[in-house]
Formats: structure tokens, sequence, C-alpha cells
């Protein structure tokens, strides 16, 4: 047998491993796609018609009245404005206060920074639970009570996009930063005209899992806010459900509106997110 | 369920912040509000300048929250000179408790607070709101006698009313008429007792393979399996004679026997798994694939928009004896601030009595599914009318009617329950799976109970 009889056959049957692995990947992808397609077909259905008809309801019962109920139930235009102010303002702040504090560890050579490091990775063990009690007596203390400020003013930093830049400027050449000093560049602009553009992968993902997390908040955003004007979706979309009865179907058609934005972030930045991931384990 | 956990942990822990700030030793303080000697009367509104603005905190979402706000709209209107009310939706029960402490801590309570039943112990043992009945002595608006006295058992601790029952709900047997008749039940045949229900379940499984029954995964039903046998939640007589309760008794008596019977329907198959949230449970008998299902009163809305099949609400199966045995009722009751201002307080007590007036609670039950907390409503002759048109909303009405006044029908009172809840559904579902057996999971229940209400007695001080 030739060395090209062999790679023919291999090019026409894949290997059984290759199969194996990826039927296990189909098995997870139908696991965690199910329970979407669940709530899709729920949302897009007559209430009840998906629980009888099964997997697959017929086209006749194909309705739009469930988010007809959800957007009229919920000032669901007032809140999405919020919640986009929300995550404007708490993304925004928490990459250029996470910049910030990894262009400090990671340049200027300095006593105690690894120490530092360090703190701010332990808060990212600390449940954000524990904290609702202080954060809602310094909140009302400001003021700020019933505003999209004071849903925002606890999470203006944090530890994990502080975590992933700090990893990235690590893996810049210091030669780089030399270099763009010698020039005449000072810190601030050497990290937003320098440092930051070399890292686009990983502060694009910092940018994706603050603005989740932004947009995700129900608790924080449930205390702090007292009317439909300073409301996050989250919030308004929990009014959908009752504690004594439910109408199903239309809570999963405000899910399937809270949800769309997220979907089509993740997407649109995919490839961003699994290159500032797998760069982040590098160093 | 991990997600539901932390905010649950969160509002206990803020509920326990609360709850030792607001011990014995700062009982004097608030004696004059226990004591109800300092209930304001009209002059306090009447004689206030301009309009008093007060504010309400509710849980209700989605067409109760729409009902609600109209009944607020339509007093404002109303009182257009002189009160202005504002509502504002706080979330579930759960997580509107753990908003209300943190706003007590700061002082910023509503005048108002719609709190869910099992929220009566805690609010009682903060000492922030007077109690209903002071404010009935002090004022005409509401004559308590005129609401159900099942509810207001509910409300009411060593004797005193705390609280204005708002909206009522009560646990029904849901029974699927068409599944029944497949497995060959009449519809004549007896389900008033859990032993029918049980042999009615086996059989339905076994002559049609559909599952025979079904219940959410929710303490409140248990609760309501322990009062239906005439026995209390917990002791000494769920806390209504002023002692604080010790201990939960679901692991003896007729109320292990009746838990017992339902966990062996689960285990052997018979029943299906309701889910911890109720969502589950409704949406299986939707589906038409159980025959037989403990729900409450609340999800005829839900069944009424283009069920396929005879649905009937039957009166929640009961075995102890007829004088001492009934439900529990469910819904949420209206709780006046103390730290409000005394033309605060008797606007708030007027929203009270406007909110639980006839024409008010007839318009929201007919909106929502809640019974009719006023027993005038049953004279009116929409509502007759209605009742004729709705055979269940009868059975609702009939079955709170029906309900024995007595102590295991009051239900267990405690700052305690929220946490005695969550830690019965687990050793709940352990039973139910058959991870555990059964006097297992009811033995570690009670001895969760029993840390729960010991850590509530130390936050109290006693």
């Amino acid at each position: 047998m030739t060395a090209n009889t062999v790679t023919r056959k291999s090019r026409r049957f894949p290997r059984f491993g290759t199969v194996l692995q990826f039927l296990v990947v189909l098995v997870v992808a139908a696991g965690i796609f199910l329970p979407v397609y669940l709530s899709f077909v729920s949302a897009f259905t007559n209430n009840g018609s998906f629980a009888r008809d099964g997997l697959f309801p017929g086209l006749d019962q194909f309705a739009l009245g469930n988010f007809r109920e959800a957007v009229t139930s919920i000032p669901l235009v007032q809140e999405y404005l919020v919640s986009v102010g929300v995550v404007t303002l708490q993304t925004a702040a928490q990459i250029v206060t996470g910049a910030l504090a990894a262009y400090a560890l990671v340049f200027p050579k300095w006593r105690g920074r690894r120490i530092i490091f360090a703190l701010v990775l332990v808060t990212l063990a600390i449940p954000g639970e524990s904290l609702v009690i202080p954060n809602y007596e310094l909140v009302s203390q400001f003021g700020l009570r019933n505003t999209i400020l004071g849903v925002a003013v606890p999470f203006l930093a944090a530890g994990y996009p502080i975590f992933l830049m700090r990893q990235a400027f690590a893996a810049v050449p210091i030669e780089i930063w030399e270099a763009a000093r010698l020039d005449g560049s000072g810190d601030i602009r050497t990290l937003f005209t320098v440092i930051m553009p070399s890292c686009r992968p990983q502060v694009t993902t910092a940018v994706i899992w603050s603005a989740l997390a932004a947009w995700n908040g129900f608790f924080w955003p449930l205390l702090i806010t007292d009317t439909a004007a300073a409301r996050t979706i989250q919030v308004g979309i929990s009014q959908l459900a009752t504690s004594e009865s439910s109408t199903p179907s239309v809570i999963f058609a405000g899910a399937i509106l809270v949800v769309l934005p997220t979907i089509a972030l993740v997407i649109g930045a995919q490839r961003f997110l699994i290159n500032g991931l797998s760069r982040g384990t590098l160093r | 369920m991990k997600t539901k956990i932390l905010p649950v942990l969160a509002a206990v822990a803020l509920v326990a912040s609360l709850v030792a700030c607001s011990s014995p030793s700062s009982a004097s303080k608030t004696a004059s509000t226990d004591s109800g000697s300092s209930a304001p009367g009209p002059s306090a509104l009447k004689d206030a300048k301009g309009v008093t603005e007060i504010t309400i905190w509710h849980g209700l979402g989605a067409a109760n929250g729409i009902a609600f706000q109209a009944a607020i709209d339509d007093f404002n209107t109303r009182n257009a000179k002189k009160i202005h009310v504002t509502a504002t939706y706080q979330g579930a029960y759960v997580d509107l408790l753990a908003k209300y402490t943190a706003a007590v801590r700061s002082s910023s309570a509503p005048t108002v607070l719609l709190a869910g039943d099992i929220a009566t112990g805690y609010l009682k043992d903060v000492k922030q709101s007077i109690p209903a009945a002071a404010m009935a002595k002090a004022n005409s608006d509401i004559k308590l006698t005129d609401l159900a006295a099942a509810a207001r058992n509910y409300y009411a601790i060593d004797g005193v009313q705390q609280a204005v029952p708002m909206n009522v709900s009560t646990p029904m047997l849901w029974v699927n008429r068409d599944i029944l008749r497949q497995a060959g039940i009449s519809d004549t045949e007896p389900l008033h007792t859990l032993d029918e229900v049980v042999a009615a379940a086996k059989k339905i499984k076994s002559t049609t393979g559909l599952a025979g029954f079904s219940m959410p995964d929710d303490d409140w039903y248990v609760e309501q399996l322990t009062a239906t046998a005439g026995q209390s939640f917990c002791t000494p007589d769920n806390g209504r004679t002023g002692k604080t309760p010790a201990t939960i008794t679901i692991n003896s008596g007729l109320a292990k026997t009746n838990i017992t019977k339902i966990a062996n329907l689960y285990r052997s198959g018979v029943a299906v798994d309701g889910g911890a949230d109720g969502n589950a449970a409704i949406s299986t008998f939707q589906a038409g694939k159980v025959g037989i299902v403990l729900q409450g009163s609340g999800i005829l809305g839900a069944l009424k928009k283009g069920q396929k099949f005879g649905y009937q609400a039957l009166p929640f199966p009961t075995s102890g004896p007829k004088a001492k045995s009934g439900n529990i009722i469910g819904g949420s009751a209206l709780w006046l601030n103390a730290k409000a201002t005394k033309a605060q307080q008797v606007a708030g007590w007027k929203l009270e009595a406007y909110l639980t007036s006839t024409a008010t609670q007839e318009t929201f039950s007919h909106a929502t599914g809640y019974v009719p907390i006023n027993v005038k409503v049953a004279d009116s002759a929409t509502q007759k009318a209605f009742l004729s048109a709705n055979p269940d909303s009868q059975a609702f009405v009939n079955q709170l009617s029906n309900t024995p006044v007595v102590t295991a029908t009051a239900g267990c009172v405690s700052g305690a329950m929220t946490a005695i809840r969550a830690g019965n559904i687990s050793q709940l579902q352990a039973a139910f799976s058959g991870r555990k057996s059964v006097d297992d999971a009811l033995d570690a229940a009670v001895a969760s109970a029993k840390d729960a209400l010991g850590q509530y007695k130390a936050q109290l001080g006693e």
C-alpha cells in the first residue's frame, strides 16, 4: 500500500476517535440547545399547546399573543432603555477602571503590586449577595435610590475585567511599552493608544462579560429602585410571573425579549471571546 | 435552583438583621403600638393640609398586578383632593420582604405593605406595623367581621388581628374529567378524602397509563396536608397563643401518614414530579398528562385560556375530623406602617378599607381568580350571576366559607417560615424521588426546622 493510498483512505473515512468526539459534542449541544428551543416554541405558541402537542406543535398554534401580553403588562420600552443605560454606564466604567488598574499592575515596577493583584482576585470569590446590605446603605446615603446611577454605582469597578486585562497586558512585550514611553507618550496615552489596541480580543471579552453581567442583574436593581423609570428589563420581566398563578407561555415570551440582545452580542463577538479567553491562559 | 437560593439566603440574612434589631430590649419603644393605644383616628387625616402622599408595595405580577393597579387608580380618582397613592411592584414575596427589610433599616418603608401570608410572623415580631385591630377600633372604615373568618384567623395572633387580608387563594383538588372517565371514575364518585384521592390516582395510572397525581414541590401543600388532618403544623398551637413555636410536627400523627401516602404515589410511579415553582404541574395538567393535581385556585386563569378537556376544581381532600380540619389560606395581607405620620396612617387605613370593600373585591376577584375577602360580596347580584356561570369560582368561595376557624387552619405563624419551607422542600424531594426513606426525610426536615426556629428565637432574644 502506497503513502498516497493511505492518505486518500484517511481523508474518505474519519477516524473513530473523531466521530466519537463529534457525537459527544452533538449530545452536549443538544442538551444545551433543547431548553432554548423549548422556550422559543412556548413563546410562539398558544398557552398550553406546547405542553399538549409535544416538541413540534402545528403551525396553526403559532401566535404572537404572548409577546403582545408581555409588552402590555410591563413598560417594556422604558425598561429596555434603562437597561441600555445601566449596561453602557457599568461597562464603560468597568473597562476604564479595569484598564487603569491592569496597567498599574503590569508596567510600572513597584513593591506590593503582586499582593494587590492577589487582593483583586480575592474579590472574585465574594458572592454579590453578601454585599447587598452595605451597598444598599451606601447608595441610600448618597441619595441615589431609584436612579440609574444608584443601580450602577456599586459596580463601576469589578475584579474580573481587571484580571483579564492584567493577563493580557502582561503578555505584551515590554519593549513596546518602553518604545512608546521613549517616544514621549505618557502613561494614559500609552495605555489607550498602544497597549489596549494590541489586546483587542481580551478587551472585547472584558466588554462582553461586563455588558452581560450588567444586563442580567436582577436582585440589586429590584432592591434599589421603586419605579419603572429606573427599573431594568430583568425586574420588569419578573412581573410576568406571580406567586400563585402564571401563564408560562407569556413568561417565555418575556424571557425571549430579554435574552435576544445578549444572544446577538455573543454571536457577533464570539471570535473575540474565544480568542480572548484562550490568550489569557498562555501566561 | 441555585439562582433562586442565593436571593432567598440574602432575604433571610436581611430579615435576621432586622429581627435582631427588634429584640425585646427595644420593645419598650413600641409597646404603645402593640397595645393599640397610639392608633390615630380620622381627625389626623382631616386636619392634614393638602394631599397626603402614601405608598404601597406589593408582589402582584402579571394580570393580578394590572388589576391591582386599576384599583389603586380608581382610589386615587375618588380621593383626588385628599390622598394620593403610589403603588410599586417589588418582586415576588421573598424579594418583597428583603426589600422591605432594607427599607426599614434606612427609614424608607412604605405606608402600606401587601405582604405574603408567611411573612405574618416576621412582620409581627419586627414591630413596625400598627395592628389592624387597633386601627379598626380608632376608625370606622373597616368592619373586620365583614372579612372572611378563615382569613381573619390566619392573620390573628394571640387573639389580636394584626393585618387586613386583601387577596386570598385557596388550595384545590383539580381533576381532568376526561382522564377520570377514561379510568372508569364517574363524575359523581366522591374525592373528598385523601384516601379516595390516592385510590383514584392509582386507578388512573393502572388503567390509562397516565400519571395519576401531581403537586408542586412546595411546602405549602405539606402544610395543607397537616391542617386537613386537624393537626397544627408547628407547636405549641401553631404559634397562635403568643408562644414562639419550637418545632414542626410533620414527622408524627396523621400528618406523617398523609405525607407518606403522597410520597408513596411518587415512589411507585403513580405520581409525576410537579417541580418547585408550580409551572411544571400546571403545564403537565394542561397537557392532559395527569389526572389529578393539587394546586391553588389561582391557576384558573391559565386553565381558562383554551383548555381542550373538561376540568373541575374540587375541595381539598381532608383526613381529620370535620370540625377541626380544613385548609390554610394563601395570598397576602395589608400591613400599616407604625413609623408613618398619623395622617398617612389614616390615609393608609382608608386605602385598606377601599381595597377590601365589596365592589373592589368583586371586581378584583373576577379579574384575578382570588376569592373575595369580603363576605358581603356574596349578596351582590352580579356576583351571584358570575358564580353561577363559573362553578369553579363557586367552589373556591364554598371552600373558604366552609373552613372551620380552628388552630390547625390558622397555619403556623413564625418569622422562620421561609427558612423552614426551604429546608422542607429539599427533604420532600429526596423522599419523593426515593433517595431517602420517608421517615428519614421527615425527621431531617423536622431537625432542620427546629434549628431554624431555634435561631429565630435567639434573634428575638428569647
